[in-house]
């Protein structure tokens, strides 16, 4: 049962999975693209340039007014055709009048102007300054030679001059001696002269002498007090009790060490007793007799100190008894009084010591002082007579005739240098002058000759608006032709015409915009198919032009081609397809437009490649880089990954992708 | 009692929850989106870098590898039935021809018996591997090689099912065969009313062995197998790149649903034929 179970679950299982196979396949089926193949072939490519052009007249005249008009009336239309001395057109008058006026004032103004530019004031300046130094350098050089004349003659202003130097000099060295010896007097003066400091040592040794006897005077009187109050003052008595007490301490210590001297031996004694040997009984026994034969003395002592001391005490507190409160007062006085007094004496002689170390440490400064001043007094006597000793040398170097002539030849030449630098920064400045003059006088004459043509502009407007006024506003024309072009009433006047008359004597051109990339490519001379309109289905009638003119291309980059049309029933305006063929060849391997795809890499094509995958045979996508030879508007001209047995899809149904199954249509 | 199976069910819970591990990371594999996949497992296929992280459920689980694989690869279904036309041929083959070659080597004694089951055990016991050049060499000879017959005719003439089946015939009771002999039948007749009605189970076992050997056979077909067209399932794993992880883990599942199913169905005869095979009169 089992086993059935499970064979059935095999089953469904498996019919599962082969509904599941037909669905994968259907969907896998439905989403292929289905793509259309083509070989490359030879075919012909026509590399051309292809625009739309506008007609043109050639020969055109254009009738126009002066700026700011406005055009009141004006009954033309295009097409029709006038003769000179026909009504063109009327314009108000009041506004004729004020344009006249507003363009008078500007012709004024331009003339002002022009006169203006005219003008040159620097360059004459210039050349005056130029001049003046000219002038002024000829006299310099006169005078200079005069002077050099006069310096190289026998002069007796020289000789005197030099005579005196020569006497200024000896009395220079005399005088510089003589201060120099004066100065070494005075420095030896100064360090000999040490009598206020021997005086100050000596003042010292006194100072300090009498403070010592006084010191010593002081205490002795301190001393002498101190005793008288000694016997008035209970400090005794007290002395004498901290004496006895110190007696009876003795005492008693000396008491105790005594009987433990002798505990100590009897009980040694008692020991020894008890050990029955003879001999250690009887050194305890000594022992014990040594120290009570011992203690006897010391006890005898210790009682004397006490003895003494209480006799002390007693007598202290007799003499205590006998004097009385006065006497106590007056020792007491005394001795304060003593002290006092000695402290006294003692700052005054401490500070006669100091006043005196004070001297002696003046004394040694204002020795020390007048040394250093003696010293810098020689070295500045001997310093100033070297400089005046120099001073006067040159001068007599000076004095001398050649010397007193090189200076006049010297001075003679620098005023020459500074003329003739004078003259070269004239001339320096006059060129400079020269040539602003003549670059603004350029430039302005490009100026005056624009504002000429602008004067000569406004005066023909002002005339034209003198024959406007004249006939009333009222513009006739000079020319016949036929309008092609015609303002309409109620514009404002501007630089445009607002007639252009066709004459019928010229030609007609297309004029077209390509862009700079086509215009490279193209010359003047080159033929172009013109087509235009009108024809029938299966015709449209084709001339051949010639083109005449290729411009420089404008900030859109684009150029504008003019081609000379053949005669022809032509109209101004009419809008016409123009090929211009460049070059035109067989090629081998061409594909058509749709087939070329690009990216970053380049141009390259789709191919299909039959792979035998899992699915049997398939059609895959594969890529095939390729450059472009030649193109045109349908068919591309490849080198690359193809033949001519490759299989280029040009078309499909969806995109694709490299790596993706198509399917091929047909 | 109860607490020796407590003690024993831990560790068998541990076990088979270890080898459960690897399908339930298929399944749910399966229902993960490509980021996922790539999320999660995506750095070990890399190889950049990074962290490889399994969840136990998907984040976003979504059916969309799935219907891709059974709705937009068709390939897929063309190496499943691939794969059917080599185990179908190759199972019949084992059967047709081991069989008849199982119930000589059982029941009758010839000199050189012992030989020739030593040589088909040394054949079994061989690997592919081994055996890849000779075979290329002969079926290169005899012009099979890119040829489904290639892969089948190796597998019919397998040693394995042998070996199993004669297991399997040599329960088959003597007497039963003497009867037989008695009755006037002849060794074919013998084998054909007898040996096989009894030798089922073992022949069932093998046709089951065999099927899954075959199933998931993949170095015979890479290797004998040139044309696309005629690869089985076990060559489309190998074809699957990165990006299509989702993929994979539906295939890998989808593979094995019918190796599955036909376990459950002779699992029955498996056990029956290795009791068989191991026991001996």
């Amino acid at each position: 049962m089992q086993q059935r179970k499970y064979a059935g679950y095999i089953l469904k299982f498996l019919a599962i999975l082969l509904a599941l196979t037909l669905v994968a396949r259907g969907t896998s089926g439905a989403t292929l693209a289905r793509v259309v193949l083509a070989s490359p072939v030879r075919s012909e490519i026509i590399d051309a340039i292809n625009a739309s052009a506008t007609v043109f007249s050639t020969d055109y005249i254009e009738i126009t007014a002066p700026s700011g008009l406005v055009i009141s009336e004006i009954s033309l239309s295009v097409g029709q055709n006038i003769e000179a001395g026909d009504f063109v057109a009327s314009f108000e008058l009041e506004g004729l009048e004020e344009l006249r006026i507003r363009e008078a004032a500007s012709l004024d103004a331009m003339l002002f102007d022009l006169e203006r530019l005219n003008r040159t004031e620097d360059v004459e300046i210039a050349r005056r300054n130029l001049r003046r130094a000219q002038e002024d350098y000829a006299t310099t050089v006169a005078q200079g030679e005069a002077d050099i004349a006069e310096a190289t003659e026998y002069s007796p202003t020289a000789l005197r001059n030099h005579e005196r130097a020569v006497e200024d000099f000896y009395a220079v060295a005399a005088q510089g001696e003589s201060d120099i010896a004066a100065a070494q007097s005075a420095l030896f003066n100064a360090k000999a002269d040490d009598t206020a400091i021997q005086n100050a040592i000596r003042n010292l040794a006194r100072a300090v002498e009498d403070y010592e006897s006084t010191r010593d005077q002081g205490e002795a009187d301190i001393a002498d007090a101190r005793r008288q109050q000694s016997n008035t003052d209970r400090t005794a008595i007290e002395n004498a009790q901290r004496n006895l007490q110190r007696a009876r301490d003795d005492y008693e210590t000396t008491r105790q060490q005594t009987q433990e001297a002798i505990h100590s031996a009897e009980r040694s004694l008692m020991l020894a007793w008890y050990s029955d040997n003879m001999q250690t009984i009887n050194a305890a026994f000594n022992a014990l007799e040594q120290a009570r034969n011992a203690a006897a003395p010391a006890m005898l002592a210790a009682e004397r100190r006490v003895e003494d001391a209480e006799e002390a005490l007693a007598q202290a507190q007799r003499n205590f008894a006998n004097i009385t409160q006065d006497e106590r007062e007056r020792a007491e006085e005394a001795v304060l009084s003593a002290e006092n007094r000695a402290t006294s004496n003692l700052l005054t002689a401490s500070r006669r010591v100091e006043d005196t170390e004070a001297a002696l440490a003046q004394a040694h400064e204002n020795f020390n002082n007048n040394v250093q001043s003696a010293t810098t007094a020689l070295e500045n006597a001997i310093n100033r007579a070297a400089d005046n000793l120099q001073t006067a040398e040159r001068r007599i170097e000076d004095t001398t005739i050649e010397t007193f002539a090189q200076n006049v030849k010297a001075r003679a030449e620098e005023n020459r240098l500074q003329a003739t630098r004078r003259i070269e920064d004239a001339a320096t400045a006059l060129q400079t002058a020269q040539q602003n003059a003549a670059d603004t006088h350029a430039q302005n004459t490009i100026f005056a000759t624009t504002l000429q043509l602008d004067i000569a502009a406004k005066q023909n407007d002002i005339l034209l608006l003198d024959a406007l006024i004249y006939t009333g506003g009222v513009l006739y024309s000079h020319y016949s032709g036929t309008i092609s072009f015609v303002a309409q009433a109620g514009e404002a006047t501007s630089n445009s015409p607002i007639i252009i008359l066709r004459d019928g004597s010229g030609g007609f051109e297309a004029r077209m915009q390509i862009t700079q990339q086509q215009a490279e490519r193209l010359y003047a001379g080159a033929e172009s198919n013109v087509t235009t309109g009108g024809g029938t289905l299966f015709f449209m009638p084709t001339v051949t032009g010639i083109v005449s003119s290729i411009s420089q291309p404008d900030e859109n980059n684009l150029t504008s081609v003019t081609i000379a049309l053949p005669e022809g029933d032509w109209s101004i305006g009419q809008r016409v397809d123009t090929q211009i063929i460049l070059h035109r060849a067989n090629y081998e391997l061409s594909v058509p437009i749709s087939a070329l795809h690009s990216d970053n890499s380049g141009y390259f094509v789709h191919v299909v490649e039959q792979r035998n995958t899992i699915m049997g045979l398939q059609n895959i996508v594969v890529r095939a880089n390729v450059s472009i030879v030649a193109s045109d508007s349908e068919m591309a001209s490849l080198t690359g990954a193809v033949n001519r047995d490759s299989q280029i899809i040009t078309g499909s149904n969806k995109s694709i992708s490299v790596g993706d199954r198509i399917r091929v249509d047909g | 009692m109860i607490k020796k199976i407590n003690l024993c069910f831990v560790p068998l819970v541990a076990l088979g929850l270890l080898v459960w591990w690897v399908i339930w990371f298929m399944v749910m594999g399966s229902l993960m989106s490509l980021e996922e996949l790539n999320a999660t497992i995506g750095p070990a296929l890399v190889g950049d870098g990074g962290q490889v992280v399994w969840t136990i459920l998907p984040t976003w689980p979504t059916l969309q590898p799935l219907v891709e694989l059974l709705l937009d690869t068709p390939q897929f279904f063309v190496m499943f039935w691939n794969t059917f036309r080599l185990v179908i041929p190759s199972v019949l083959g084992q059967l047709v021809i081991g069989a008849p070659a199982a119930w000589a080597l059982s029941r009758f004694r010839f000199r050189g018996r012992k030989i020739l089951t030593t040589v088909y055990i040394a054949l079994m016991l061989m690997p592919f591997q081994v055996t890849m050049v000779p075979n290329f060499l002969v079926l290169d000879r005899m012009g099979l090689i890119d040829n489904v017959f290639a892969v089948i005719l190796p597998f019919a003439f397998s040693a394995f099912p042998v070996f199993i089946m004669v297991k399997g015939f040599d329960a088959v009771p003597r007497a039963l065969l003497e009867a037989a002999s008695i009755d006037g039948a002849g060794a074919f007749r013998t084998f054909w009313s007898v040996g096989l009605p009894l030798g089922t189970p073992s022949i069932l076992a093998a046709m089951v062995l065999g099927f899954l050997e075959v199933w998931g056979a993949i170095e015979q077909p890479m290797t004998f197998l040139g044309d696309p067209t005629t690869w089985p399932l076990s060559l489309f794993l190998p074809q699957i790149v990165a990006e299509e992880l989702g993929l994979a883990m539906v295939a890998s599942l989808l593979m094995l649903l019918p190796a599955v199913l036909f376990f459950l169905f002779g699992q029955k005869y498996l056990e029956l034929g290795i009791q068989a095979a191991g026991v001996k009169e």
